[in-house]
């Protein structure tokens, strides 16, 4: 198997710390979330992981091997960046048959295909689509590319509910025909969370959590009920979040779900639940 | 492989934006040979022209200025190191220099048979040699420097 892996990362902006000594193994033919709040330093690690920025310290490695400015392996690698970074003035035509041939493997009559699916006329020039055929149309090329590794970042950015759904398809079916390690930033986990195995979440430019995304969710469990009762039970747990309305106080604390049929017989008048993802985030970065 | 191809694709882009610069640039010479055939040595008037070498340092001076920010990013978002995208903009970069000297030279034989007596390339006119091949070698060297400042 061979992995990406990011070793001791470090990218300081000004003062700023935006990614801070991350050590990240991303496994091969997995799809991953790579959640974190605005700022987290997201886009700045799928840029440091494509060569767009340079560390400030660290390695990132593919197959063992450095990737810094490594022509072989960034061609195995496409990224589909939020910003648009497109020629305006280019036909999308144009842009398929130059990316076709940065690409040894893009499928050209595929991404006609899907272009026609998405109502996507590519006579057009770059800069007059809207924000939302922007993304689908960078979407398209990305899943076009049949590139190893494929980097999403926000890639449904102005997108509708339909379209959304359809893309989600799109990225999914990709990876059911031919298996590739996927990485989506993204900030609608709720919407995504079905597709990801893997999950890393990124605070303040730390890492906090890099697993799957069954055991982040069984790692942890949601007791609700009467606020004394809450307190009572959570004082000798690690507390993660608490809220209250009223007298009833919510609490997340960090208790494998194995040992919630036990609690739940123990604690009748509490309500054990299994956090949601984005739920969990929340409480993981506020 | 990816060298050749990104050279390509930059090249591309500077033969589109030479397009629309030498359809002016005939435009405006045939402009120039009507007025001298029209009023040169009527009242004894003289139409001259300067030739297409000041013209080509200007066009080629902003296009060195505008297509690297949007070659780059294009390239940058196609997974091209900056070496093959450097590497690349020096050849493609030759590549429209030279064809712009020989072009240019082009033009100003032309204009020169058309227009006797009536022109003067003020680019070929700063270091004029009886060598063509001097002289070609002369513009390249300028345009491409042109070029590389833009």
């Amino acid at each position: 198997m061979s992995n990406l892996q990011t070793k001791n990362l470090t990218k300081t902006f000004n003062d700023v710390k935006a990614i801070d000594n991350i050590t990240l193994e991303i496994q091969e033919n997995k799809i991953y979330g790579l959640l974190g709040r605005n700022g987290a330093g997201k886009t700045t690690l799928l840029n440091l992981i494509t060569s767009r920025l340079m560390p400030d310290s660290g390695d990132i490695t593919l197959d063992n091997q450095r990737i810094f400015e490594n022509q072989a392996f960034l061609s195995s690698i496409f990224y589909m960046s939020e910003g648009n970074l497109y020629p305006e003035t280019l036909k999308l035509k144009d842009i398929i048959k130059w990316t076709a041939r940065f690409y040894p493997h893009f499928d050209i009559d595929y991404a006609k295909s899907l272009a026609k699916e998405y109502s996507l006329d590519l006579n057009k020039k770059f800069k007059k689509l809207s924000t939302g055929y922007q993304s689908i149309f960078k979407a398209i090329l990305a899943l076009s590319s049949n590139a190893r590794i494929m980097l999403f970042d926000e890639p449904v950015l102005g997108l509708d509910a339909t379209h959304r759904d359809m893309l989600y398809g799109h990225i999914l079916k990709s990876y059911t025909d031919d298996p590739k390690t996927i990485i989506i930033s993204t900030h609608l986990i709720e919407e995504v969370h079905e597709l990801l195995e893997e999950i890393v979440i990124i605070k303040s430019g730390e890492l906090i959590y890099n697993g799957s995304s069954e055991d982040l969710m069984d790692s942890y469990t949601v007791v609700a009920g009467e606020d004394i009762k809450v307190d009572e039970y959570v004082k000798d747990k690690e507390l993660v979040e608490a809220s209250s309305a009223g007298r009833y106080k919510t609490a997340v604390i960090r208790l494998e779900n194995t040992s919630l049929i036990a609690e739940k017989d123990r604690y009748k008048e509490l309500e054990f639940s299994r956090p949601q993802l984005q739920k969990l985030f929340i409480s993981l970065t506020r | 492989m990816k060298i050749s191809t990104v050279s390509k694709y930059i090249f591309t882009e500077f033969l589109s934006a030479m397009k629309y610069f030498y359809a002016i640039m005939v435009l405006v010479i045939m402009v120039f040979i009507y007025l001298n055939f029209r009023f040169a040595d009527s009242a004894g008037d003289n139409v001259t022209f300067g030739g297409v070498g000041f013209s080509s340092l200007i066009f080629i001076f902003i296009l060195g200025m505008t297509f690297f920010k949007t070659e780059f990013h294009f390239l940058l978002s196609n997974n091209i190191t900056r070496k093959n995208f450097f590497r690349a903009s020096l050849i493609s970069s030759a590549a429209a220099a030279f064809m712009m000297a020989f072009i240019g030279a082009a033009f100003n034989q032309a204009a020169i048979a058309l227009m006797p007596g009536s022109f003067f390339d003020w680019v070929e006119g700063i270091y004029k040699t009886n060598s063509m091949f001097a002289d070609l070698m002369w513009s390249f060297s300028l345009y491409i420097l042109t070029l590389i400042t833009g």
